[in-house]
């Protein structure tokens, strides 16, 4: 498989499925760290031209923190959290200290809280695929950044497109009982490992 | 006002009386364009300075990449009536939205670089920029005056 756009309806249905024991595994670290208990909605796979993205995510000049993290190894790719708003400032509240914040001056220790957050996530979310799959799996150690989501999204979105024409993306999101504090967990698999991702899932041609 | 939305990895035009607008340029980098004389303005919104190898891509792709996507506006605008002698250049964006040490992300410096090649290979003056540093920004570009209007969260708007 050389592009995304080769890719069949089960092997998109077995994507989505990684994407959702990864990100269940991914937020049951965030809920315990937290000492809230997290709803996850199911999950979608987008496969789309890069304007689409912006479309489907509804992501443009809102702020958000995105914590972004390489995965190298036998799969390659990149994942994108994205915390709303209200969700940076309740993750913050219960783990360090309630206070009154501007997410776009985060001091140092917040930052690097958000940081370890994206690493545990990304760790869990890689070390389930990882167990499935045997295959072994590095991440790097993520950056954080807090902005306009949709010019967050476009670091990604541009290692994607020096690749590929099209976007491959496993999308998650998450909530706190009410939709207000959300976020989302974003997978970008590069499309030369697809393919063995679906042969070791007994699948490939 | 009438608005017209250049999406990311897109480029469009407009005559007086009409706003170009993109929304949360982050590395990506927006190339305004400008014929004075006859009020049309044109912008891109370019994701990758080229396509890898060079090579030129199909009609409908070609504003992802800065190369070919500011000689394809130039033309665009050429057709709507504008005289490439004429035209002068704003550019916005190319930051560094993460921190990271990743030489082949910093794709925003590279972004900035090529526009301004091309620009130079093309004979448009370059009249102001907004580009570089850490933060997304938005571009509102007004065709009756050429005027370029940046927005950013993270501080004021400025005026190129």
């Amino acid at each position: 498989m050389k592009s995304y756009a080769e890719m069949d309806e089960m092997s998109a249905d077995i994507l989505k499925e990684l994407g959702n024991i990864g990100t269940g595994n991914a937020i049951t670290s965030l809920a315990q760290m937290m000492g809230i208990p997290l709803d996850i909605s199911s999950p979608s796979l987008h496969l789309a031209q890069v304007q689409e993205i912006y479309t489907l995510l509804e992501q443009s000049q809102e702020v958000e923190t995105g914590i972004l993290v390489e995965i190298k190894g036998e799969i390659t790719g990149m994942f994108l959290f994205f915390l709303n708003e209200s969700f940076t400032n309740i993750v913050l509240d219960e783990i360090l200290e309630k206070r009154e914040r501007n997410i776009l001056e985060l001091d140092d220790l917040e930052r690097s809280l958000l940081s370890e957050l994206g690493n545990i996530m990304c760790g869990s979310y890689i070390r389930a695929l990882s167990a499935l799959m045997d295959m072994d799996i590095d991440v790097s150690v993520p950056e954080i950044c807090v902005d306009m989501g949709g010019a967050i999204l476009s670091v990604p979105l541009a290692r994607i497109m020096s690749k590929s024409a099209d976007i491959l993306l496993i999308e998650n999101q998450f909530q706190i009982n009410h939709h207000s504090f959300s976020g989302r967990i974003l997978f970008f698999p590069d499309p030369e490992c697809l393919e063995p991702i679906l042969m070791k899932l007994g699948i490939g041609k | 006002m009438n608005k017209i939305l250049v999406q990311i990895g897109d480029g469009n035009t407009a005559a007086a009386g009409q706003t170009l607008v993109s929304y949360a340029l982050g590395s990506c980098i927006g190339v305004c364009l400008y014929d004075k004389e006859i009020k049309i303005a044109g912008m891109v919104h370019a994701v990758l300075p080229a396509k890898k190898g060079g090579e030129v891509t199909a009609a409908e792709q070609q504003y992802r990449y800065a190369d070919q996507g500011i000689r394809r506006l130039i033309d665009q605008m050429c057709s709507c009536g504008a005289k490439k002698s004429r035209l002068t250049a704003k550019l916005v964006g190319g930051a560094q939205m993460f921190q990271t040490i990743n030489y082949e992300w910093d794709i925003g410096k590279k972004n900035i670089q090529m526009a301004k090649k091309i620009l130079a290979a093309e004979g448009i003056p370059l009249l102001a920029e907004d580009t570089g540093s850490d933060y997304g920004r938005t571009v509102w570009f007004t065709a009756e005056d050429g005027r370029v209007r940046v927005e950013a969260a993270k501080h004021p708007s400025i005026e190129l």
